[in-house]
């Protein structure tokens, strides 16, 4: 009989499908797909790190409380460590009146490595802004748990898609 | 052809693999990184082969030393930009250098950043829209 994977901590899960099926049985299917092609196109490449089970699994952890966030764009960094990265739009923000003038022209980046002792390095930028513009910026290591309040400026931008 | 620093105004081309593509034809923050061993991010300098984009990046499709994937692509950078993103970032003494290979003349390399200066590599991502991205194979 197969585990229920709805119940099963996900530190207890060591192989990279566990954690894939625990996605999907969360109905995480596009973060559980995406983290698949990545893995698929991983393996065909010999140039290619594997990623590392630790860092999958603190990639899952995250996703698995912080459900709201749209699906981030999923990729691997040279040392196989999992990263998650959402573009954030340079118009549109909820904050219009007050900052709109520092989210750029084009859109800004904000990214997360997860590494595998459950840190997250990560920065956030706005978008290019032309010569002499200033612009919103963060950056840092912190515990998971820590991150969304670090980065919540950006954050509230994604709510607005 | 010795190491020297290439002109603000000219540009370079990053090869992303594959992996390294987001769903959005956009490259990853991965694209920027670099490995351990590494002191600088490998490019191809455009320009050497003249002013057109386009011819520029059918040359280096021929001189790279790299296996291109059918879905990799390449990410095109402005040598201004770049070092300002550096700077931004964090980095430090940042260049935009000919590192010319014995088969690929073409060759060239970024540095003033580390693998640890993740907000580096963020800030180069950031400069790449989609009429920067261009397939690695025809």
């Amino acid at each position: 009989m197969s585990p229920d994977l709805t119940r099963t901590p996900i530190m207890e899960v060591t192989e990279e499908k566990e954690i894939v099926d625990m996605l999907k049985s969360h109905d995480l299917n596009e973060v559980a797909s995406r983290l698949v092609q990545l893995r698929e196109i991983i393996a065909e490449d010999p140039d290619e790190t594997d990623l590392v089970i630790e860092s999958m699994r603190s990639f899952a952890e995250f996703i698995l409380q912080e459900t709201h966030l749209p699906v981030p764009e999923i990729g691997a960094g040279p040392e196989g460590y999992v990263e998650a990265e959402w573009r954030i739009p340079s118009s549109g923000g909820r904050k219009a009146a007050s900052d709109e003038s520092y989210w750029g022209r084009g859109d800004g980046i904000l990214a997360m490595k997860f590494l595998p002792t459950g840190l997250v390095r990560f920065a956030a930028t706005s978008g290019p802004a032309g010569q002499g513009k200033e612009r919103l910026r963060t950056s840092g290591i912190l515990p998971r748990n820590s991150i969304l309040p670090a980065v919540q400026t950006f954050i509230s931008r994604l709510a607005v898609l | 052809m010795s190491e020297a620093s290439l002109p603000d105004q000219d540009h370079v081309a990053r090869y992303c693999k594959p992996s390294a593509m987001g769903i959005d034809g956009l490259p990853k923050v991965a694209a920027f990184e670099l490995r351990e061993r590494d002191t600088s991010l490998s490019v191809n300098w455009l320009e050497y082969f003249g002013p057109e984009r386009g011819p520029s990046i059918q040359e280096i499709r021929q001189a790279i030393q790299i296996t291109l994937r059918p879905n990799g692509r390449f990410a095109v950078l402005g040598v201004a930009a770049a070092k300002e993103a550096i700077i931004v970032g964090g980095g430090s003494s940042p260049d935009v250098f000919s590192s010319p290979h014995s088969n690929d003349p073409s060759h060239a390399s970024i540095s003033g950043y580390t693998i640890d200066d993740f907000d580096v590599t963020v800030e180069l991502r950031v400069l790449v829209s989609h009429q920067d991205v261009h397939p690695a194979r025809m």
